[in-house]
This record gives structure tokens, C-alpha cells and sequence, in this order.
């Protein structure tokens, strides 16, 4: 098992965000400023490893039938300590990114990846697989955020970068980039850039999901890699 | 499904739920005293900003507000239900201010704050909430500053010495209503009322306008 890929490969190649399109609502609401979005993104990594790792673990002698009470369990438990662990150590942004961190519990990507990696493979596959998915959902993030501020407000991470017309400068903020819609366009305009650069991600005419056309042996229980 | 699958779906359920609750637990435990000092550092610059020590309190950094909260004095009244309520005052004669929590069932959900009275004791200077769960545009109107400033110079108290806020045209009482918001202004109403009044401050601010020094 290539540990590399595993982590780096969900960053363009097999980026949840950008190539499965899952996890986009989050990335909508909090890109309004770079800093928000890097917490988020650092907030759905923890999840994302700490879930595969606990999926991973008990993943023999879980039950069939409760499997996903019991995932779901584990990944609201995560969230919520995530929630505290904000609100404790960075009350700012907490108060910034709301309900958000919460909502990680709905995020596709984290019950996605533990039902399709965690639940047949071992903890540390798992683990790399939890760290590259988020890094990847976290890149796409800071992406959207980055542009947003940068374009929104002229500023970025807080620091002004650009001189608005309010404080005698040039720079004419775009009041686009302060409504969430600008996140969808923004993250369309990645999927663009994403399968402009990689073109074999591009779905074929079939409909075929454009990855399985790299493996032999896809199935749906092997989103892991042979 | 045999018993036997069932009883180990059972106990593997309870294993999981119990090592969940078990983290969450921990996490907050050890979490919350620190998030309750936060919470202590954004009340203090509430309180701040009522007594009149910081002009922009949202921009003045944590440790300013810790070094001039140093300048509030704290005292304790007791309410009608027992529990002990801290009022904050600072400064001598004309420029005195107090700072009185006031709390209260809002429409949805309760309504927390502090109201700043003058050196006289009667006179509001200010008003602001720190937590409420009133409708959005509508009920959390009372957090719009240009609401709050309308209670600025009323008078507390009538001359027999009741509580006498309340929303209307009173020029000396009266401070703006909210309409669409009657449930929220009369939750906001009552409560002031309750804890200015006789079962919360009451006597210790008739001590007050009677010109005895607080203690």
C-alpha cells in the first residue's frame, strides 16, 4: 500500500471536494475569510483521522446492522470535542464559524470516507486516508477563502494587502465575494482548473466515474488504492 | 438474527456508546474552565464599556480589558430567589455608574444582560445583552444600538419609587417599543422591572437615592 498517495492523491488527483463534489455546503458558509476557513479545515482533518482511525479499529466486530448508528456515533462524538476544543481555544473564530463546526457530523466526506476506507482497511492506511482527505477538502477551502478575502475585502488573514477606496486607496471591493453564491462559482471554477490540469479526471461520455477508468478491479467496497 | 448476534450487537453498542460519552466527557471537563474564563473576559468588557471606561470595546485586546476591569468595584446583592447577583460600580459622584445584570425568560429563550445607571441611581446610561434567543430581525432588535440608546437618560423610578420603565411616549419612562417584538420588549420590560425592583435591587438603590455610600 502506497502511503504517499495516500495522502497526497486526495489533494487534486481524488480531491473529495473537487472531483466527488462532497462537503461543498461548509465550504459555501465559511470562505467568507481565510482564517475561518483554515480552522474549518484543520477542525474536519481532526475528524476526518480521528473517525478512520476509530472505524478502522473496531471495524472487524462491528455488527453489520448498526454500522452506521455506530460510525455516526463516532464521528458526533468527534465533532463535538472539536466544538469545545474551538470554543476554548480560538472563542474568536468560534464565534465566526457558528453552527458550522457542528454541522461537520452532515459533511459527506467524513461518513463517506470511513464507510468506503475505514470499514476495510487497516488503521493506518486509514489514518493517512483521514489526513489526506481533509488536507484536501482544507486546500480547496483555503482556496475559496483566500480569493474571498482577498477580492471581498482587500485583506488577507487579516492584513491588508490591497488599499480599499474606503481609506483613500484604489481598491474597489467586490461585493460578490461577501455573498456565499461566490463560493459555489469559486469552487466550480476549481473543478475547471482541477480537470483542465488532470484530464483523465474528466468523466468519459459513459458516465463512468472518471477514477475507476485507472483500476482493474474497482469495486464499490475499494476506494483504497491496490 | 440468532441470540447470539444479538447479544454481541448489543454489547458492542454499549461499548461504543460508552467510549464516546466517555471522550466527550474528558473533553469537556478539562475544557470548560477555560472556556469559562473567556466567557468571564467578554463579560468584564461588557461591563466595561457600560461603566464607561472603554469607548471601543470591541477593538480593546483581552489584557486591556483584564488590567482596567482592576478598576470596577464588585458587590454582591442577594435576589428573590436566593441566589447572589454581582453589580459592578465605579467611579465617585457625578461620574459614578452601576452596572446591574438583569436576566429574564425571553420569548424563546432567556434573555442576559447588564443595565448602567448614573451616579444618581435612576438614570440609565446604558443597556446591552450578551445572550438572548429572540427571532432573528425582529425580536433581536434589542441588540440594535440606536433601541438601547433610546433608554439612555430615562429614569428608573417614579416618585413613589416603583420601577417605571416601560415602552412608549413617557418622556421621563418611556423608551422605544419594537413593533412585530411586543413578546420580546415586555420579556425585556419585566425583567428590568423585576430585578430593579424590590425583589432584586430594589432596597439597596433606594439606599443609593437616598445619598447613603454603597456597601
Amino acid at each position: 500500500m502506497n502511503y504517499r498517495r495516500l495522502v497526497l492523491d486526495p489533494l487534486i488527483d481524488r480531491n473529495p471536494v473537487m472531483l466527488q463534489v462532497l462537503g461543498v455546503c461548509s465550504a459555501l458558509a465559511v470562505t467568507r475569510e481565510l482564517l475561518p476557513a483554515l480552522i474549518m479545515g484543520v477542525a474536519v482533518i481532526c475528524v476526518l483521522a480521528y473517525t478512520n482511525v476509530a472505524v478502522s479499529l473496531i471495524r472487524r466486530v462491528m455488527p453489520h446492522s448498526i454500522r452506521l448508528v455506530l460510525e455516526v456515533t463516532l464521528i458526533a462524538s468527534a465533532v463535538i470535542v472539536v466544538d469545545e476544543a474551538l470554543k476554548a481555544f480560538a472563542p474568536d473564530i468560534s464565534r465566526v464559524l457558528t453552527v458550522f463546526v457542528g454541522l461537520i457530523v452532515t459533511n459527506c466526506i467524513v461518513l463517506g470516507r470511513a464507510e468506503s476506507f475505514a470499514l476495510h482497511n487497516r488503521v493506518v492506511p486509514s489514518l493517512l486516508d483521514g489526513i489526506g482527505n481533509g488536507l484536501g477538502y482544507a486546500l480547496v477551502l483555503a482556496a475559496v477563502g483566500a480569493v474571498r478575502e482577498l477580492l471581498g475585502a482587500g485583506s488577507l488573514l487579516g492584513y491588508r494587502v490591497f488599499t480599499p477606496v474606503a481609506e483613500g486607496g484604489w481598491f474597489e471591493p467586490n461585493q460578490l465575494m461577501h455573498q456565499p453564491a461566490s463560493a459555489f462559482f469559486l469552487v466550480a471554477a476549481l473543478i475547471w482548473i482541477a480537470r483542465s490540469l488532470r484530464h483523465r479526471l474528466v468523466e468519459p461520455a459513459d458516465g463512468r466515474a472518471p477514477w475507476r477508468r485507472q483500476e482493474h478491479t474497482g469495486g464499490p467496497g475499494h476506494g483504497g488504492l491496490e | 438474527m440468532s441470540t447470539e448476534r444479538f447479544g454481541r450487537t448489543l454489547v458492542v453498542a454499549f461499548a461504543v456508546a460508552l467510549f464516546c460519552s466517555l471522550v466527550v466527557s474528558a473533553a469537556v471537563t478539562f475544557l470548560r474552565p477555560i472556556q469559562l474564563a473567556w466567557a468571564e473576559i467578554e463579560r468584564n468588557r461588557v461591563v466595561l464599556e457600560l461603566a464607561g471606561l472603554l469607548k471601543a470595546a470591541d477593538a480593546a485586546s483581552d489584557r486591556e480589558v483584564a488590567l482596567r476591569f482592576r478598576e470596577i468595584e464588585a458587590l454582591k446583592v442577594e435576589l428573590w430567589d436566593g441566589t447572589r447577583a454581582e453589580l459592578f460600580l465605579h467611579g465617585e459622584g457625578a461620574s459614578r455608574r452601576l452596572v446591574l445584570p438583569v436576566e429574564g425568560d425571553g420569548m424563546w429563550a432567556p434573555i442576559s444582560g447588564y443595565i448602567a445607571l448614573e451616579g444618581d441611581c435612576n438614570t440609565v446610561a446604558g443597556l446591552t445583552f450578551t445572550e438572548h434567543g429572540e427571532t432573528p430581525g425582529i425580536g433581536d432588535r434589542i441588540m440594535n444600538p440606536a433601541w438601547r440608546a433610546s433608554w439612555v437618560g430615562k429614569q428608573a423610578f417614579d416618585r413613589a419609587g416603583n420601577v417605571a420603565l416601560g415602552p412608549g411616549g413617557d418622556p421621563a419612562h418611556g423608551f422605544d417599543a419594537i413593533s412585530g417584538a411586543t413578546v420580546t420588549v415586555n420579556a425585556v420590560t419585566r425583567m428590568v422591572a423585576r430585578h430593579l425592583g424590590d425583589e432584586g435591587y430594589g432596597p439597596f438603590l433606594a439606599r443609593c437615592r437616598a445619598g447613603e455610600t454603597p456597601r
